[in-house]
């Protein structure tokens, strides 16, 4: 595991400083911000376009041979600048703008569910006394133990589908993948509060949960961003996965899974459909990826936290 | 090691007990009715009694899992209306959507998984250790951050957008291999590798990534100590510095890797499996999941655990192996 | 009491194994024959020998007992192994709807008011293991389909046979079913309860088909039948394969609808839609003489044969008759006002449906609720004329005389089973059409699981939802009665009149309609009654289902039968 890195007020202020200086880490820095831009201005950007997400151009499509655009490339046009969907002639790009909130709003949402449940566990296990943490890392070994993929789908077909989607996805992902990040959290708490400030601060009288929070956390801050910027694109790829399996987001909702799923049937015919939500993906894990690598080059130049 | 093996076996099994009872639990919060489903369609309340009682969804819960879990052990028979039907021990429970024990169709699954996870694994390894090598002897000169580049890009490529864009180019635009469906080894051995290749190449080009920078890692790491360092003064090359000694340095790491890679496909590749619509465990779990047969999706994820379990012990092991610091007690 | 076909086009999951149509017609005696690529023409003569192949999407893995199996005019495998009564006639087009003799000499004799029905069997009749097949076997066959462990088939025998609705089948303390009567080893008389003129084409289901009753089973019969049909089971692997090689027993002469032509079937079970397409399309090798049974062609291939006159000559097109439509509960407000239910007539735009459905081949634009593909009891009419994409103006105008002039808010129901006919991408296609008329449509998808169970209980349905219906047979009857008879109204589970109508005069005209035993007569009075009860809007027609399927370059006489819309297996040759 990691030794505790750099002392904590001098971290923050040249985190971002120090990813700005590297090539690598301003290119993923602004792709990053790209995206999350790109979401929030969904509607602006499709307006600018003149499409929305939702309605049909049955006059594009050529029913007769299954439903497919009638131009080439996928339909692409000045009206539709990444061309339209197969069998409904619903706008490309719009979909795929939009799309973005849904993955960035359940990649973020599960992120910070597991931060929450891992830091929790991982404090309490960390702090406690022996057989709160022996209980508490039984507790986390087990939940690393379990196929999460399976329990996964199993729980998205059992959920009535009344439960809205994108909070169920948050939940479930939050709910089987916080272990790693728990173990991350306890490991650290361990270095840490055998340090002299720490043993300071308990001389001094200072409660458990005082401690946790004022001497533990800040100094936790520089290992957990590392582990939770990689989680990131981890758990968009699941939800695009889960989509894509069609126990995601309903309909008509976009979501790029949801698209990847019906580019299965279209590859052949048509594969600018399957291209531009499969490379938009990709371009958003691999950047969020290497803001994560990039992170940890940062905080960690000597790449002892390995 | 005796005590320790003993100390995995009963935690494995804890491990397993709860897994079960969470599943089964889940599936008494479900809003659909196991019965009905079982039933079929159009089915009155009489035979819906009646298949409620023959599944024994009428007994309280604790005891129907307790039903589960000693049939695991002992076997158990399946009142099906007319006969029994003898479920012998491992039993875990019986499909009444298939009319089939559950045990069988894992078993015919399985090998599906084990044709994915054997040429799949040769692959990564190779492709993985390979490749951590070849970067390996340049550190940080420009073949090394190409490959590195290459093998970290495949690593985080989705695999059923991976999956799909194979298809796209070796089935629809280049045309030279068939589109895959699965052929038991034991029909057409031929056939067989034909379509296994491009899930294969699918599940390996995802996983070498973390190889190669395994590799790479453990190489660069050996290749600081005393005893490289005196390798290189007796005049070896640095080729043979690297493939041969320097690599052992990496083998723990590997070996842990690979034992619970192994593992995870082997529970069952959930999107290699649909993507090219064989039917491993993954598909099974999706398509239960669909239909909520319950036994079957208890059964699919109790045997994904199990298989993770071994994985993880076997891990464990390697690792103790192969690195002289670590030693079990 | 009639059946819930809600077919559906299954690509990665949710085997609803009872429903799933098992298909394949018969080809009468050189039939019409079409496309093959093959020099040698077909000839029913020399038309014997060789492997045939088939790629199923299905898993068999409820086996193959004619009680529990759920066909329409006994299945395309099932069709193989079992004779019954009577069965479709295996010619292409529209004759294929009709229903002729098979083990018995005629289609029934009724009795004057269609309650009594007699058969009399052809004699020289063999099992698989050479055994003489008796009406005692038919009769004992009827009867497990009533045991509730072999529950699955349809629900008809039960509704119609005199005491069915209490009989509990042949293992019981009660085993014998009064109402059907074996006066001699040939003849079989049937009692019902009421009118039926439709029961020939009841005779057809595999649970007429002779079961000796020392080989009986129970459940497990399923895996191993005695076959009367052309062809007998060598191996069965539930999920995987199923073999079957010839029946030694079997005699042509006494069976003018199977050609029963390759001398083994080989049928591969569980494959995934895109792998049967992919197969069949390349047809090299052993593909060259595959078909399908089940398996519709997917959009990539069927573009692709645009361009491949190759490959187009290797589709086929036909038809089940089927409706997918809009329906209301007419008891629930805003839908027991009829100018609402008109305005949604007309704000349906049916080109974005069908494009749904994979385009203008898969599927065909319907304004009424019986489809062409019934027949004679198809009347055309279109009174609420939507055109091809809607007409907003006028539904506006009408829910303005209807007291919504600011639009109305209600919320459809629907299936989340992607592949389903009444899922997820109809239901958005209904709602960005119904946008434009003002009209917001909230979406309900509803568990794949227990769809069924919530649409049809009359205490759960949905005021509005999307459902589909298809006949057992091609008859106006089993396509009308349940949807409209007000008798037919189940509390609880089970109901299919979703709009909940009943009008004792139309339950008048059904009774006398089913009296009429003329076919044809029969089918102009369904005609007339649909005409009628389409004026007050109860459902939004929306469309009917094409499947285009394809075949090896090798398989000759192939046709899809119009009873079924799917290959008849029983006449295509690979030699």
């Amino acid at each position: 595991m990691s030794n505790a890195t750099a002392p904590v007020d001098e971290a923050q202020p040249t985190l971002r400083a120090r990813l700005w200086a590297r090539p690598g880490g301003r290119i993923a820095l602004i792709v990053v911000g790209l995206i999350i831009l790109i979401a929030i201005l969904a509607p602006v950007l499709t307006a600018l376009e003149g499409q929305d997400p939702n309605t049909y151009h049955d006059g594009l499509l050529n029913s007769a041979t299954g439903g497919g655009p009638n131009a080439p490339f996928g339909g692409i046009s000045t009206a539709h600048w990444l061309g339209i969907e197969p069998t409904t002639g619903r706008d490309v790009f719009a979909r795929l703008v939009y799309g973005a909130r849904i993955s960035l709003l359940v990649a973020g949402g599960a992120t910070l569910g597991q931060l929450l449940i891992g830091l929790l566990v991982g404090l309490a296990a960390g702090l406690g006394n022996r057989w709160a943490d022996a209980l508490l890392s039984r507790f986390t070994d087990l939940v690393l133990s379990f196929p999460y993929l399976f329990l996964s789908i199993a729980l998205l077909a059992i959920v009535p589908q009344s439960f809205p989607r994108p909070a169920l996805l948050c939940i479930i992902l939050a709910g089987l993948y916080w272990a790693p990040t728990a173990r991350i959290v306890r490991a650290e708490t361990f270095v840490l509060r055998e340090r002299e400030f720490v043993a300071a601060a308990r001389l001094y009288g200072a409660s458990t949960w005082r401690i946790a929070r004022k001497e533990i956390l800040p100094g936790l801050v520089a290992p957990v961003v590392t582990f939770t910027a990689l989680m990131v694109p981890t758990n968009m790829v699941a939800e695009a996965g889960l989509s894509f399996l069609g126990l995601g987001v309903q309909p008509p909702t976009p979501s790029w899974g949801q698209m990847l799923s019906t580019a299965t049937t279209w590859f052949q015919i048509d594969p600018e459909y399957v291209l531009v939500p499969a490379l938009t993906l990709l371009v958003c894990v691999l950047a969020f990826t290497a803001l994560g690598e990039e992170i940890r080059r940062a905080v960690d130049p000597k790449g002892l936290a390995r | 090691m005796t005590a320790f093996l003993l100390r995995r076996l009963l935690s494995a099994v804890a491990v397993l007990l709860i897994v079960a009872a969470v599943v089964y639990a889940l599936f008494y919060l479900m809003p659909g009715d196991p019965a009905s489903l079982a039933c079929g369609k159009r089915c009155n309340a009489a035979e819906l009694a009646q298949v409620r009682q023959t599944m024994g969804l009428d007994r309280p819960v604790y005891a129907q899992f307790w039903t589960f879990i000693s049939s695991i052990f002992v076997g158990h028979g399946y009142d099906n209306g007319v006969g029994t039907v003898w479920c012998s021990a491992p039993c875990l429970g019986y499909s009444f959507q298939s009319d089939l024990p559950v045990t069988q169709l894992l078993t015919q699954a399985l090998p599906v998984d084990v044709s994915l996870v054997s040429g799949a694994a040769v692959l990564w390894l190779s492709l993985g250790v390979g490749l951590g090598l070849f970067a390996a002897l340049r550190p940080n000169g420009l073949r090394d951050k190409v490959t590195t580049f290459v093998g970290l890009t495949f690593g985080s490529i989705p695999i059923f957008i991976l999956a799909l864009l194979l298809l796209l180019i070796f089935c629809v635009w280049f045309q030279i291999l068939p589109f895959p469906t699965f052929v038991p080894i034991t029909q057409n051995a031929g056939q067989w590798f034909e379509n296994m290749l491009l899930p294969w190449f699918a599940i390996a080009l995802t996983f070498a990534g973390n190889y190669l920078r395994l590799t790479r890692a453990g190489v660069l790491e050996s290749l600081g100590q005393d005893h490289i360092r005196t390798l290189r003064a007796y005049g070896y090359t640095e080729r043979r510095v690297v493939t041969r000694h320097a690599v052992r340095g990496a083998l723990p790491t590997l070996a842990t890797m690979a034992a619970l890679d192994i593992g995870g496909v082997l529970a069952g590749a959930v999107f290699t499996e649909s993507m090219f619509g064989f039917p491993g465990l993954g598909k099974l779990m999706v398509d239960s999941a669909s239909n909520i047969d319950l036994p079957v999706i208890t059964g699919v994820t109790l045997l994904a655990s199990f298989l993770i379990i071994v994985a993880n012990t076997a891990a464990d092991l390697l690792y103790a192996v192969l690195d002289p610091r670590v030693r079990i007690q | 009491m009639e059946i819930p076909v809600p077919r559906r086009r299954i690509k990665l999951a949710a085997l609803t194994s009872a429903l799933l149509l098992v298909g394949g017609l018969a080809a009468a005696c050189g039939g019409s024959s079409s496309s093959s690529s093959s020099s040698a023409a077909f000839d029913a003569a020399t038309c014997q020998g060789g492997t045939l192949d088939v790629l199923d999407q299905t898993t068999e893995n409820t086996g193959l007992d004619p009680a529990v199996l759920y066909t329409s005019g006994g299945g395309a495998i099932p069709r193989l192994l079992f004779r019954t009564l009577t069965t479709r006639d295996s010619v292409a087009g529209a004759n294929g709807r009709t229903v002729v003799p098979d083990l018995a000499t005629d289609t029934g004799e009724p009795s004057a008011n269609a309650t009594v029905w007699t058969y009399h069997l052809k004699s020289g009749l063999k099992y698989a293991d050479g055994q003489a097949i008796t009406s005692a076997d038919i009769k004992y066959g009827v009867e497990r389909s009533f045991s509730s462990v072999l529950a699955g088939g349809p629900p008809y025998l039960r509704d119609w046979l005199v005491g069915g609705a209490t009989y509990q089948g042949p293992y019981g303390s009660n085993p014998d079913l009064a109402s059907i009567e074996t006066p001699n080893a040939t003849t079989i008389v049937f009692h019902l309860r009421k009118s039926e003129g439709d029961f020939p084409f009841l005779a057809a289901e595999t649970q007429f088909a002779p079961v000796p009753k020392a080989s009986d089973t129970g459940k497990n019969y399923n895996a191993d039948p005695v076959s009367s049909g052309p062809y007998t089971i060598q191996t069965f692997t539930k999920g995987k394969e199923l073999l079957l090689t010839r029946n030694t027993y079997w005699s042509k002469s006494t069976d003018s609808e199977r050609l029963a032509c390759p001398d083994k079937i080989d049928i591969s079970l569980g494959l995934s839609q895109t792998v049967i397409d992919q197969r069949l399309a390349s047809s090299i090798g052993q593909d060259a003489n595959a078909i399908t049974t089940d398996t519709d062609v997917d959009t990539a291939t069927l573009a692709k044969s645009a361009s491949q006159p190759a490959l187009k000559s290797r589709l086929t097109s036909g038809n089940f008759p089927d409706t997918t439509y809009l329906a209301f509960d007419t008891k629930t407000a805003p839908f027991d006002n009829q100018l609402v239910r008109e305005a949604f007539s007309y704000a349906v735009d049916r080109t974005a449906l069908i494009n749904a459905q994979g385009g203008s081949q898969l599927a065909t634009p319907l304004t009424t609720y019986t489809p062409p593909s019934i027949g004679a009891a198809y009347h055309a009419y279109d009174y609420f004329p939507a055109g091809a994409t809607g007409n907003a103006a006028k539904a506006k105008q009408l829910l303005a005389q209807a007291g919504y002039a600011n639009g109305l808010t209600v919320t459809l129901a629907y299936d989340n089973n992607g592949q389903s006919y009444v899922g997820p991408a109809n239901a958005s296609a209904l709602q960005q059409a119904l946008a434009k008329a003002g009209i917001t449509l909230k979406l309900d998808p509803i568990d794949d699981s227990n769809w069924d169970a919530v649409v049809t209980n009359t205490k759960t349905e949905p005021a509005l939802s999307l459902f589909s219906w298809g006949a057992d047979w091609p008859s106006g009857a089993p396509f009308l009665t349940p949807i409209f008879d007000g008798r037919d109204i189940v509390q609880g589970g089970g109901n299919f009149n979703l709009a909940q109508y009943d009008d004792p005069a139309v339950e008048k005209q059904i009774d006398q309609i089913n009296q009429i035993t003329d076919f044809t007569k029969a089918q102009q009075a369904w005609g007339d009654l649909d005409a009628q009860l389409g004026k007050l809007a109860l459902t939004v027609p929306l469309y009917t289902t094409n499947d285009v399927v394809l075949h090896g370059s090798n398989v000759k006489n192939t046709y899809v039968d119009q009873w079924r819309g799917w290959y008849d297996i029983s006449s295509v040759s690979v030699k």
